[in-house]
């Protein structure tokens, strides 16, 4: 044996079978490499395994499950008992396989089923294979292989009808010799024999129909209960190359149902009877994709069997009126009345919902000439129940209905169909979908609009701040310029904050008045900004002296001593800008006390400045500033002083 | 072709009775598989409410793999449920009310070590591990819910025990 990764894993989830199983475990003995690769592979499995869980406490599951429609509101939540045993773990199978082990797996899940039954296969293969009793509902088994070849002969012979036999006696089996169906299974994969699977075919009994829909889900299949068919082997053909996954015939549809539009796809494997002409509606053998005749009952494996056809409550009985030997041409006219008879008929579903049978071909061909009697009737029969519709009327009154799509309750109530509800007016439905339509564009207006008028503050806002025409600030002083200093003119209007610290160059500077060009401050007017007038018209005071205080973070304060005659009037005061970083503070009827004291190092302000000469009666301080600030000012008494916090 | 056989709604007392049975490990089984409780949660969902769409046949005999199924694809092809809204369509829609559940999951939301070498493993295989591991899935149940046959399922199985042991090792180093 090779050392496999793959078998490695599989022995240690016990998921292989039992001869691979010894042999693997005979291997590991001397491998010790196999042997490490195992002990990681425990490792792997307990790090996996423990992983931390995720609960869900009882009432958010409640919650979920509602939100999903899975209970309702007021339903209790289901148990949780111990985790189900599946389909698979019940039975040690699938229920699909009866017990047998899968073709193409080589290993199964019940490994010691497995072991328990490899003695007795391996007899088995030696010896033929009893046949198994017939019963009333027999079950084609045996490999896809088998089965189709079971089939194909059936398919190939020309079919005959045989006279009418009545469906209560069971169908008798004469099973094939042993020299035609092959005992001998095929070897699978792995090399485990697989079980031969006796394969009756009916000589005299109705043909079953497999459902070779996948390998894994054959389905019991009734005796077709009317149309016993002969069949007579013959060779066997070669085997087409694969087989539709899924095989949906119908055959002998009611007479009156409308089949030109709907066309049957007959595939190997399938016996469609010959197309019923009489009259007596008994049974519709409708072969659902589950292969199972229409009114079957369903099996014992729980799959979901096509419901039946609803039938109505009594036939009528036009056929016992005439004798059936008239002729082809009465036999005509009978089918005619009965369809005739079948349409006038309404058929209850369920839900007092009263549905007319399939129109009839006449009723089909007078429709594009637009009777308007048949057309009712044909509206009817649009509204055929569907299978959905056909199920067990226990399980329709149990279950509630669902509500028709916003789609198409506007047709259903059109066409007159009702609802579960009341049939709301379909007028009503147009007015609100055009109001939520409306509500829809009225949001993409308000959108569009909030943005525009977004946009429109946005730009009057960097406009204003970024216009060369300047505004005064609230806290300015409202007194007009006009009674500025002589030789002094302010701005007409302060620039904001942000504006005197984008004009660094301040056109000031530039300007041939500015006190920096050569000709004498008292003699030209020079242009201040942001100008703001405090104090009263007191004379006799006299700054006495400058201070500087550095207030790291928030501002930088100079503070100016007043005193003098005056006392505690304060004399009148003007503080502007001359530029950006020259800072003026304008005193009328005060005097100097001395030069100014100078700041210190890393303030904001960097020199103290006394201009000289000022006009008469005047004292002007210049301040320059290290940067672009504005100012705020105050006059505080006791003693008095003018203070300056530049920020 | 006829279908005669519509699909119809599986019994909601057995799907919701199956759900209530495996949704602790259906929810442990998405988080450490995306990795995050509250996206997993939602995955759940989806896939629960996909699989509320199969036919009773397969409820009833596949059981719990076919919830293990849908809870794959969900992850795989992250399908929420309520479905989160895409397109430009979606800013002038009403946002949807959101999933209103809590589940007890602060442990298995930690990132450790396994978990760091489980995201760097490919889905598929990370899928793999868990369903055999953590969900405790024998192989043909395997095979329903990563849709293959149960040999592949075997192979990707072992191939990602290899790869997980492997990027643990590295981590762990």
């Amino acid at each position: 044996m090779k050392c496999s990764l793959l078998s490695l894993s599989s022995y240690i989830d016990d998921e292989l079978e039992a001869g691979k199983r010894g042999e693997l475990e005979a291997h590991l003995v001397g491998c010790q490499r196999c042997a490490a690769g195992l002990e990681h592979l425990h490792e792997e499995v307990d790090r996996i395994s423990g992983l931390a869980p995720v609960h869900v406490p009882d009432h958010s599951a409640r919650s979920l499950m509602e939100q999903l429609g899975l209970i309702e509101p007021g339903e209790s939540l289901p148990g949780k008992g111990a985790p189900r045993a599946t389909a698979t773990t019940a039975a040690g199978t699938l229920p699909w396989l009866n017990g047998e082990a899968g073709k193409a797996l080589p290993w199964r899940a019940d490994r010691n089923a497995l072991r328990d039954e490899t003695a007795t296969q391996r007899v088995a293969v030696e010896t033929p294979m009893p046949q198994r009793p017939v019963t009333s509902n027999p079950v084609v088994e045996g490999p896809l292989s088998q089965r189709i070849a079971a089939q194909l002969p059936a398919f190939q012979t020309p079919i005959v009808a045989s006279p009418p036999v009545p469906p209560a006696p069971a169908p008798v089996v004469a099973p094939i010799p042993t020299a035609q169906v092959p005992t001998t299974p095929p070897p699978s994969i792995s090399g485990m024999p697989i079980p031969p699977a006796p394969t009756p075919i009916r000589s005299s009994a109705p043909i079953a129909t497999p459902a070779p829909s996948t390998d894994r889900a054959p389905v019991p299949v009734a005796p077709d209960r009317r149309t016993p068919i002969n069949v007579t082997p013959v060779p066997m053909p070669p085997v087409p190359p694969a087989p539709r996954p899924v095989v949906a015939a119908a055959q002998a549809a009611p007479p009156s149902f409308p089949a030109p539009e709907a066309p049957v796809e007959a595939l190997p494997g399938v016996s469609i009877p010959p197309r019923q002409t009489g009259v007596t509606p008994a049974w519709s053998p409708v072969i659902s994709v589950s292969g199972l005749p229409v009114g079957t009952p369903p099996p014992a494996t729980g799959l979901e069997v096509a419901p039946d056809v609803v039938e109505p409550a009594e036939w009528p009985a036009v056929a016992d009126t005439e004798p059936a030997s008239a002729g082809p041409f009465a036999r005509l006219k009978e089918r005619w009345a009965v369809q005739r008879a079948l349409a006038r008929t309404p058929v209850e579903v369920d839900d007092g919902i009263q549905v007319a049978p399939a129109p009839t071909p006449r009723m089909w061909a007078r429709r594009h000439r637009g009777s308007p009697s048949d057309r009712e009737a044909l509206t009817a029969a649009a509204t055929r129940p569907t299978d959905r519709d056909r199920e067990a009327p226990t399980a329709a009154a149990t279950r509630p209905q669902p509500s028709p799509g916003r789609h198409s309750a506007p047709l259903m109530a059109r066409r007159g169909v009702p609802t579960d509800g009341p049939a709301k007016p379909s007028a009503a439905r147009e007015r609100l979908g055009e109001l939520v339509r409306t509500s829809v564009q009225n949001r993409v207006l308000m959108i569009v609009g909030g943005g525009l008028v977004a946009v429109t503050v946005i730009g009057l806002t960097v406009g204003r701040s970024g216009s060369p025409i300047t505004s005064r600030s609230p806290s300015t002083s409202s007194r007009p310029l006009s009674s500025a200093p002589a030789g002094v003119a302010p701005a007409p209007a302060a620039p904001s904050r942000s504006a005197a610290a984008q004009q660094a160059p301040a056109p000031s500077n530039s300007s041939p008045n500015s006190p920096g060009a050569s000709a004498p401050p008292g003699t030209t007017a020079v242009q201040l900004t942001d100008v703001r007038t405090l104090g009263s018209e007191a004379s006799g005071a006299q700054v006495k002296g400058i201070r500087y205080g550095d207030h790291p973070g928030s501002f930088f304060r100079a503070v100016l001593d007043v005193g003098g005659s005056a006392g505690e009037a304060a004399p009148k005061t003007t503080i502007g800008f001359k530029d950006p970083t020259t800072l003026w503070v304008i005193f009328e009827g005060a005097t100097a006390g001395g030069p100014p004291a100078q700041p210190g190092p890393g303030g904001a302000i960097v020199s103290a400045t006394q201009i000289e000469p000022a006009p008469a009666g005047k004292t002007i301080y210049e301040f320059k500033l290290a940067h672009p600030a504005t100012v705020s000012n105050q006059y505080l008494t006791g003693p008095l002083r003018l203070v300056l916090d530049l920020h | 072709m006829i279908n005669v056989a519509a699909p119809v709604q599986p019994s909601s007392s057995e799907l919701s009775r199956l759900v209530r049975e495996n949704l602790d490990e259906l929810l442990t089984y998405a988080t450490h598989l995306v990795g995050d409780p509250d996206d997993a949660l939602e995955f759940v969902a989806g896939g629960v409410y996909h699989a509320s769409k199969y036919p009773p046949s397969r409820i009833s005999v596949d059981g719990r793999a076919a919830l293990y199924r849908a809870v794959t694809r969900a992850c795989r092809q992250e399908q929420r449920f309520p479905p989160r809204p895409s397109g430009p369509t979606r800013f002038f829609r009403r946002s949807r009310r959101s999933l209103n559940a809590d589940v007890q999951g602060g442990a298995a939301g930690r990132i450790n070590t396994v978990k760091r070498a489980l995201t760097l493993v490919a889905q598929d295989r990370r899928a793999a591990l868990l369903l055999r591991d953590l969900a405790r899935l024998d192989y043909r149940e395997m095979a329903q819910a990563l849709e293959c046959s149960p040999e592949a399922a075997a192979r990707l199985l072992a191939a990602a025990r290899r790869e997980f042991g492997t990027v643990y090792r590295e981590i762990a180093i």
